[in-house]
């Protein structure tokens, strides 16, 4: 299980604005166990868009770009 | 199909509204409900709709929000293959509005409700809960959800249109022997095909009237500017700079021609038309007051003036005034005006003012400050057409006054049409109200007809003319 950083807590009070904030090249861990890196945060404080190409084993998802929810998403990793 | 409305004596059929011997019109057919429900039924569902221009969308996800009829648009250049599509702005989880700006640029658009998403290419890609065990546990299909598109759309030399029914013919064969006239006002200065942008933001405002009035009969209505904007031209800071037309008249009686008014029965546009006899464009005229902007305009005049030295413009080139697309756009060289029904006695009047999108900085300033001087609700001459849009309203409505008709019997009984000329193009005095009797022969056959088979241009042989 890779280390969530606890610098963004995208949990607590202040996680909307911490997930808008997100800058493109951190990796997400998402509920399913995936791990994209962000390629683009439209800043809307819910979605943000995860490459998931390069951890292909844990994803079991295609595609090159793909748009994820705020639920979804635990936390940062290194 | 025969259509009938309720009103308040009872139910009547449309056509009874209608009298084409006198050439009169109902007022019911104004401040009707019934009517105006039908209307965008029979109407706005089926017409080739104007959305925008091109250069509202210069980048990929660049986006607008537009209107067709009632309903909102969202138009937008998808990141990925770069093409311009429109959508219904409506959620199709539960209907909320998907975007809330009018312009912008964004990656996706995601519904404030409950986070359905989607893309530049208005497929669903997110909703709330789509993968949780305790929500839709992964079995939304978002290919079937995706925003609901326009049936057919064009980029016409940089505007964009579409309409909501399939079976519309294509936008050239909608617009008849007018496309000629369209292409030719999305020309730059120097006659290049597509020469033009639009100042963005533009004027948008609401009027408190029906949308038949200032879409259907301010092109092209002569006699009003002699009477309603004689103060402005007074003053000579309208685009005629002082009485009887002005320089910009003259430019037009250097090349031979006859002017008419006309409205095509079948199609439903019309407007002014002049018949040039001669090929060519005249000399430019100078007209600007700010330093610099005629000299551009000049140069650019001598390009176009060789594209056409051996052509005749078309009829509504060469500053020959202005024709209304059916139902709700009116058309000039310069401005294009857009009316959008909300209700039936309020209308969204749009603005667009197109420059050469190649112009340095102080003519396409100079063309601004020109635009704001004289049009929208602080223009000196459109404020004059606004107070006439605003009354007649009101002034027509009561119990009283609804039962009056509308007299559009100026030049009745005089139009012609050429020799074996197509359709049903009726040509009329230059200070006649044929284009208004065209637009309502059009408006009942829309009315009547049970779907694109029963409209012109699918059927040749069909003739809509009315009076
Ligand atoms: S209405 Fe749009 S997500 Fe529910
Ligand atoms: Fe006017």
């Amino acid at each position: 299980m890779p280390e969530i950083l606890k610098e963004y807590d995208l949990r607590g009070v202040q996680g909307a604005e911490i997930f808008r904030d997100l800058t493109p090249g951190l990796k997400l861990l998402l509920d399913d166990g995936a791990i994209g890196s962000i390629v683009i945060n439209p800043a809307d404080g819910c979605y943000i868009v995860l490459d998931f190409t390069d951890s292909p084993a844990e994803a079991g998802r295609s595609g090159e770009e793909e748009i994820v929810y705020f639920e979804e998403v635990v936390g940062v990793v290194a | 199909m025969d259509l009938s409305v309720r009103t308040s004596k009872g139910d009547k059929f449309l056509r009874s509204f209608i009298d084409s011997e006198k050439g009169t019109v109902n007022r019911e057919l104004y401040i009707n409900q019934d009517v105006f429900e039908q209307e965008m039924e029979q109407i706005y569902r089926r017409c080739w709709l104007f959305l925008g221009h091109e250069s509202q969308l210069r980048n990929p996800g660049d986006f607008f929000v537009s209107r067709m009829g009632t309903e909102e648009v969202l138009v937008v250049r998808d990141r990925k293959d770069q093409k311009i599509r429109a959508f219904l702005n409506s959620c199709r989880h539960r209907g909320e509005k998907v975007c809330r700006y009018d312009q912008g640029n964004s990656l996706i658009f995601t519904c404030p409700f409950h986070a359905w998403t989607y893309d530049t290419s208005g497929r669903l890609v997110g909703a709330a809960g789509q993968n949780s065990p305790q929500g839709y546990a992964g079995d939304l299909k978002k290919e079937d959800w995706g925003l609901t598109e326009v049936a057919q759309f064009t980029n016409y030399y940089g505007t964009l249109w579409a309409t909501w029914d399939k079976d519309a013919p294509s936008f050239e064969d909608y617009l008849g022997p007018f496309a000629e006239s369209v292409r030719y006002m999305c020309e730059g200065s120097d006659g290049v095909d597509n020469g033009l942008e639009v100042f963005t933001p533009f004027q948008k405002w609401r009027v408190p009237t029906n949308w038949k009035v200032p879409a259907f009969t301010s092109s092209r209505d002569p006699e009003h500017g002699a009477m309603t904007h004689r103060s402005v031209n007074a003053a000579a800071i309208g685009p005629m700079r002082e009485l009887q037309g002005g320089d910009r008249s003259r430019k037009r009686q250097l090349i031979e021609n006859i002017t008419y008014v006309c409205g095509d029965h079948n199609l439903g546009h019309g407007g002014a038309w002049t018949k040039y006899l001669a090929p060519g464009i005249a000399e430019y005229v100078d007209g600007w007051y700010e330093d610099g902007v005629d000299d551009y305009f000049r140069e650019m005049h001598v390009k176009k003036m060789e594209k056409y030295k051996d052509r005749i413009v078309p009829p509504q080139g060469h500053d020959a005034g202005h024709f209304c697309v059916f139902p709700n756009f009116i058309m000039d060289a310069w401005r294009w005006r857009i009316w959008h029904p909300h209700e039936v006695g309020v209308v969204e009047r749009w603005s667009l003012f197109g420059v050469d999108k190649d112009a340095p900085k102080h003519v396409k300033d100079a063309v601004r400050h020109y635009v704001m001087r004289y049009n929208g609700p602080s223009g000196a001459t459109e404020s004059d057409d606004m107070e006439n849009w605003n009354y007649v309203y009101p002034a027509s409505r009561g119990a009283v006054a609804r039962e009056w008709d509308y007299n559009f019997a100026n030049g009745l009984g005089h139009g012609f049409q050429e020799d074996g000329a197509p359709g049903a193009l009726v040509f009329n005095g230059n200070r006649s109200e044929e284009a208004h009797r065209a637009r309502f022969s059009r408006w009942l056959a829309f009315m009547e007809a049970e779907s694109w088979d029963d409209l012109y241009p699918i059927k040749s042989d069909a003739n809509h003319r009315l009076w």
